[in-house]
C-alpha cells in the first residue's frame, strides 16, 4: 500500500539516508523519532509535498501524483484559510474532492467541531484549528491517512478522542502518524534514527 | 469548476484593509495623473499602463505568495487537481482583480482629467490578461524565496519589457501574439514550479 524505496533527502545535512519502508496492510503505524530526526520530512515525502533527492515512493502501487485522491493528510501547520469559516473551508475542499464523506462528518461530531462551523478559522485556538484540519483530512474518505504529530497542541480529552478516532479509522485504512514519544497505542512502530528506519 | 477562483474571491472580500488600500491607490494615482495631464494630455495613457503594472505587483501578493505565507499552499498541493488548473484559476483571479481596478482607474481619470480611455478597452483587456499571467507566474516563482518582496516587482518589470513597444504603439495584433506566446510558456512551466 505504501512503499518507499531507498529514499534520501538533504536540506543542509542528509536527513534521510536510504529509507526503505513497506506497509502492506490496513492498520495503525507510528513513525517515532527525536526532534529533527526527519519524521515530518518522511511524512511529507509520502504525501508528495517534498521530493526526495534519491529514491521514490509508491502508494497503492502507483506513482504519488496519481493517488492524491486516496490520501488524507494532517500536517503540523494549519492549512485552512483564516478569513473563511470552518464550514466554508470544508465546503471548498469537499467541492474540489467532489465529496463530503460520512466519516469526516462523524469525526467532526465526535470532536465537537459542529459547534464551531460558523467560526472564522483565525478566531479558533490552535487545538480547534487542529481538529478542523483533521476533519478536512478525512473529507475524501481516504484509504491512506498520514498524520503529522496528531496529538500535539491538544488537551487530554481531545487526545483521547483522536486516539479513538485513529484506532477506528485503522480498521479499514492505513493510518500512519509521527510522534516524538513512544505512543500508548496498539500500533506497529517504525523508529527513525540517523536517517534510517528501523522496524 | 472554478473552486479555487471562488475561494480566492471569498478570501479577498474578507480582507477589507487590502481592498481599501488598493482603492486608495487607484484614487490617488488617478488624481496624480490628472494633475500631471495639465501639462500634457499625452502622458495619460502611458501613465495609466504604468499604474496597471503597479497593480499587478500589488495583486501578485494575493496570489501564490499569500498561500505560501499562510501555508495553505500545502492544502492546494495535496488536492487531486492538476497544477495547470490552479495556475490558470489564480491567473484568472488576478486578471479580474486588475480589470476591476483598471476600470475604476479609467473612471476616475475620466472624472478628474476629462479624458476618456474607454476607447482603449481592447488593448487594456489584452494587457491586463498578459500582466495577470506574469503576476501569477512571478508570484509562484518566488513564493519560496525570502527575497520575494524585491524579486516580484523586478520580475514583473522585466517580463513587461517585451510588450512595452506594442503597448505604447497601440499595436493590438503584436500585443495579442506576444501575450499568447508568453502566457502559453508560463502556463506550461507552471507545473514544474508548483510541484517542487
Amino acid at each position: 500500500m505504501i512503499e518507499l524505496f531507498d529514499v534520501w533527502k538533504r536540506f543542509r545535512d542528509w536527513v534521510l539516508k536510504g529509507v526503505n519502508l513497506r506497509i502492506e496492510r490496513n492498520g495503525l503505524f507510528a513513525i517515532v523519532g527525536d526532534n529533527g530526526s526527519g519524521k515530518t520530512t518522511l511524512l511529507r515525502i509520502m504525501c508528495g509535498l517534498e521530493k526526495p533527492n534519491k529514491g521514490f515512493v509508491k502508494i497503492l502501487g502507483r506513482d504519488l501524483r496519481d493517488c492524491k485522491r486516496f490520501l488524507g493528510v494532517l500536517l503540523h501547520e494549519n492549512i485552512l484559510y483564516d478569513e473563511l469559516t470552518v464550514e466554508e473551508n470544508l465546503n471548498f475542499y469537499a467541492k474540489v474532492y467532489g465529496c463530503y464523506s460520512e466519516i469526516s462528518k462523524d469525526v467532526s461530531r465526535r470532536l465537537g467541531l459542529d459547534g464551531y462551523m460558523d467560526f472564522k478559522v483565525k478566531d479558533l485556538s490552535f487545538g480547534w484549528k487542529k481538529r478542523a484540519n483533521l476533519v478536512r483530512a478525512l473529507l475524501n474518505d481516504p484509504k491512506i491517512i498520514l498524520f503529522d504529530e496528531p496529538f500535539s497542541g491538544l488537551d487530554e480529552s481531545a487526545r483521547e478522542d483522536v486516539r479513538e478516532i485513529m484506532f477506528d479509522l485503522s480498521r479499514d485504512r492505513v493510518v500512519v502518524f509521527t510522534t516524538p514519544i513512544e505512543p500508548d497505542l496498539d500500533c506497529e512502530i517504525f523508529r527513525l534514527e540517523n536517517g534510517v528506519v528501523y522496524v | 469548476m472554478f473552486e479555487v477562483l471562488i475561494k480566492d474571491f471569498r478570501v479577498e472580500v474578507r480582507r477589507r484593509f487590502e481592498i481599501l488600500a488598493s482603492l486608495s491607490f487607484v484614487l490617488i494615482s488617478s488624481l496624480l495623473i490628472a494633475q500631471a495631464s495639465l501639462i500634457s494630455k499625452d502622458i495619460i495613457l502611458p501613465a495609466f499602463f504604468i499604474v496597471i503594472i503597479f497593480l499587478a505587483v500589488f495583486t501578485s501578493t494575493t496570489s501564490f505568495v499569500r498561500e505560501m505565507d499562510s501555508k495553505t499552499i500545502y492544502g492546494l498541493k495535496l488536492l487531486p487537481i492538476h497544477p495547470y488548473k490552479i495556475f490558470l484559476e489564480k491567473s484568472l483571479f488576478t486578471f479580474l482583480l486588475i480589470l476591476f481596478q483598471g476600470f475604476l482607474e479609467m473612471f476616475f481619470l475620466a472624472v478628474f482629467s476629462s479624458v476618456s480611455l474607454f476607447e482603449h478597452i481592447p488593448i487594456f483587456l489584452i494587457f491586463s490578461f498578459y500582466i495577470a499571467t506574469v503576476s501569477s507566474f512571478s508570484s509562484a516563482l518566488v513564493m519560496y524565496s525570502e527575497g520575494r518582496g524585491f524579486l516580484i516587482p523586478m520580475l514583473i518589470f522585466v517580463f513587461t519589457y517585451p510588450v512595452l513597444a506594442p503597448l505604447l504603439r497601440l499595436d493590438t495584433f503584436t500585443l495579442i501574439l506576444e501575450t499568447l506566446s508568453v502566457s502559453l510558456a508560463m502556463v506550461s512551466l507552471s507545473p514544474y514550479i508548483l510541484e517542487d
